[in-house]
């Protein structure tokens, strides 16, 4: 993954997640909803489109088989890419 | 019957791998055994003098079809029920339709007033405490499964053990599946695609089944198939989307020989550039919950597509229209039938005309005995490939206090795919879109929840008083957005 700072990191999920909501959502719904997915009506469709994207941007492999739940939030995603990137590093 | 008619395949293909999943397998002997010992650990929980009704909520595992087996054993009905649904949804079923038990992954009851019995392999059983009154299941019921209905709530299929076998030795034979085959299924075995193409089939096949749960990315439907080695992909069309979107490492896809799709809302340009990048062509399933599977295109890889979903699969007789200018509503016959919804009486039957032949909802023409969808006759919205009642969603939200009117309709994303849309008018107190969303979400599965939700002053309606659905879609359009 190309070295990004956690403000860059968290910018470039947040924009991820707006650009592949399948509804029209924006920032400040996600952080009326406290940076929850499921709270504006993401679909499964619409995390599917997410993680493609992740995974395209930042050379990662996010396994939708496990802790689907931290898929549910930003700070979820953005832990699940910090692992994934760490695993990849060794 | 199924159980006979397992046992009897289980024995046959005893040394072969039979199952699957990312954290074990088993053989058919395996399999064999471990379905005999989780029926031993059943019988103090089942019901004396009647078939025990067993709810099956659960994720896809090797282990499910296990139990699936282990209750079918035990002389159970197995209800399968969709993982996905919400404790309100849960306890409708479970009242409905009189559930003894429920098999569920978590060890904590799903629903808060379940009592729990015990562990079953991983799983747990819980008596539900159904209450009201208990529907009679017909005699030769074996397995009752779920449809999105068109009564406002799921309706219960019964289907007989000699339905249900039709379904698995009818596909079988009409797709060629082998013992040489595995299958990935990416599908959840409650859904119809998975059931009629997957479960079943397989084991009487003597195929591998290679079950997977969680989101079909292509990125794991890639490293899936590099394991597994699969020649057979079941998915939705999400699966293929995903893979075409990101151009995915196709030498895991190559020694695919078929990939299966639900019907209709894969897109043209999708099916084209799978095949571009894999060499597959996608096969559209098409069969609805009621009929089992219907028809299969069994045109060679590589070739270009005949128009349509295929001919009828043996065992199964198709009425349509004649030809594009003249479609007309779809008519079947199979032997692969439900025998009615144990759950709304008579509602069936009204689906059969007076020769017992019966409207799937869909509407389309025959082609060369290939037969192709136009539309539908029914209020079933068909999102991802997932059939959802639009009854049902807009009587959830006109449960909220101060909507007054709500139409659900399926309109395209900002993507271009298809969501559940929604329309509502309401007085003063009406509460704003995010808030009709939560409601909507604490009772119903997420993906019947509307992803949009437009505010009118008054819902148009044509000269015969049903919502003008093309003039609420534009409400979806992006140029005509408001905000």
């Amino acid at each position: 993954m190309p070295t990004t700072t956690s403000t860059e990191l968290r910018s470039t999920i947040v924009r991820i997640v707006l650009e592949s909501g399948e509804g029209e959502i924006t920032e400040s719904d996600l952080a009326a909803a406290d940076w929850s997915l499921t709270a504006v009506g993401y679909t499964s469709l619409s995390y599917i489109r997410m993680i493609d994207a992740v995974e395209n941007e930042l050379g990662v492999y996010l396994d939708p088989e496990a802790e689907t739940e931290r898929f549910a939030t930003i700070d979820g995603i953005i832990g699940l890419v910090v692992e994934s990137s760490g695993d990849g590093d060794e | 019957m199924i159980d006979t008619i397992v046992s009897e395949a289980l024995r046959r293909h005893a040394p072969r791998t039979a199952l699957a999943d990312t954290t074990r397998s088993f053989s058919y002997a395996e399999l064999d055994a471990f379905a005999t010992e989780l029926a031993a650990d059943l019988r103090p929980w089942l019901s004396a003098g009647r078939p025990t009704r067993v709810g099956l909520l659960a994720g896809n595992s090797a282990e499910y079809v296990a139990i699936y087996l282990a209750l079918l054993r035990s002389g159970c009905v197995p209800f399968l029920v969709d993982a996905a649904a919400t404790a309100t949804e849960l306890r409708t079923i479970t009242d409905d339709c009189g559930l003894d038990l429920l098999v569920q992954e978590s060890p904590v009851p799903v629903l808060p007033s379940a009592v729990v019995r015990g562990p079953l392999g991983r799983h747990t059983v819980v008596a539900p405490g159904a209450s009201g009154p208990v529907p009679g299941l017909r005699p030769d019921t074996e397995v009752c499964r779920f449809t999105s209905g068109s009564t406002g709530k799921p309706n219960c299929i019964e289907f007989s053990g000699r339905a249900v076998a039709r379904a698995a030795v009818n596909w079988a034979e009409g797709t060629g599946l082998s013992e040489d085959d595995r299958i990935a299924c990416f599908a959840s075995l409650s859904n119809g695609l998975a059931f009629n193409t997957s479960l079943l089939a397989s084991l009487l096949a003597g195929s591998e089944l290679r079950l997977h749960r969680g989101l079909p990315t292509a990125g794991s439907v890639v490293r899936a198939l590099a394991q597994g080695r699969a020649t057979r992909l079941v998915g939705f069309p999400a699966l293929y989307e995903s893979v075409v979107r990101t151009a995915a490492s196709t030498d895991a896809l190559r020694g695919l020989r078929f990939a299966i799709s639900s019907a209709a809302p894969l897109s043209a340009e999708v099916g084209a550039r799978f095949t571009e990048l894999t060499g597959v062509r996608i096969r559209d399933y098409y069969g609805t919950a009621e009929t089992g599977p219907l028809t299969f295109d069994a045109g060679a890889a590589g070739t270009v597509p005949a128009p349509g979903l295929g001919p009828a699969l043996p065992g199964v007789s198709l009425r349509a229209g004649s030809g594009p200018g003249e479609p007309d509503t779809i008519l079947v016959r199979s032997q692969s039938m439900g025998s009615g919804y144990l759950n709304a009486p008579g509602a069936f039957e009204a689906r059969l005309d007076e020769e017992g032949w019966f409207r799937t909802g869909d509407v389309g023409y025959l082609s060369g005995g290939s037969l192709v969808l136009t539309g539908r006759t029914s209020h079933m919205l068909n999102v991802g490939g997932r059939k959802i009642d639009s009854t049902e969603v807009a009587r959830v939200l006109l449960e909220v206090p101060g909507v007054a009117d709500a139409v659900v309709l399926e309109a395209p994303s900002r993507h271009g795919a298809p969501m559940v849309a929604a329309v509502v008018t309401g007085d003063a107190g009406l509460p704003d879109p995010a808030e009709l969303r939560r409601h909507a979400a604490e009772r119903l599965a997420a993906y019947k929840v509307p992803t949009a939700i437009r505010v009118v002053a008054e819902i148009p309606r044509g000269t015969t008083g049903k919502p003008a659905l093309p003039r609420l879609r534009q409400l979806f359009d992006p140029v005509s957005r408001q905000d």
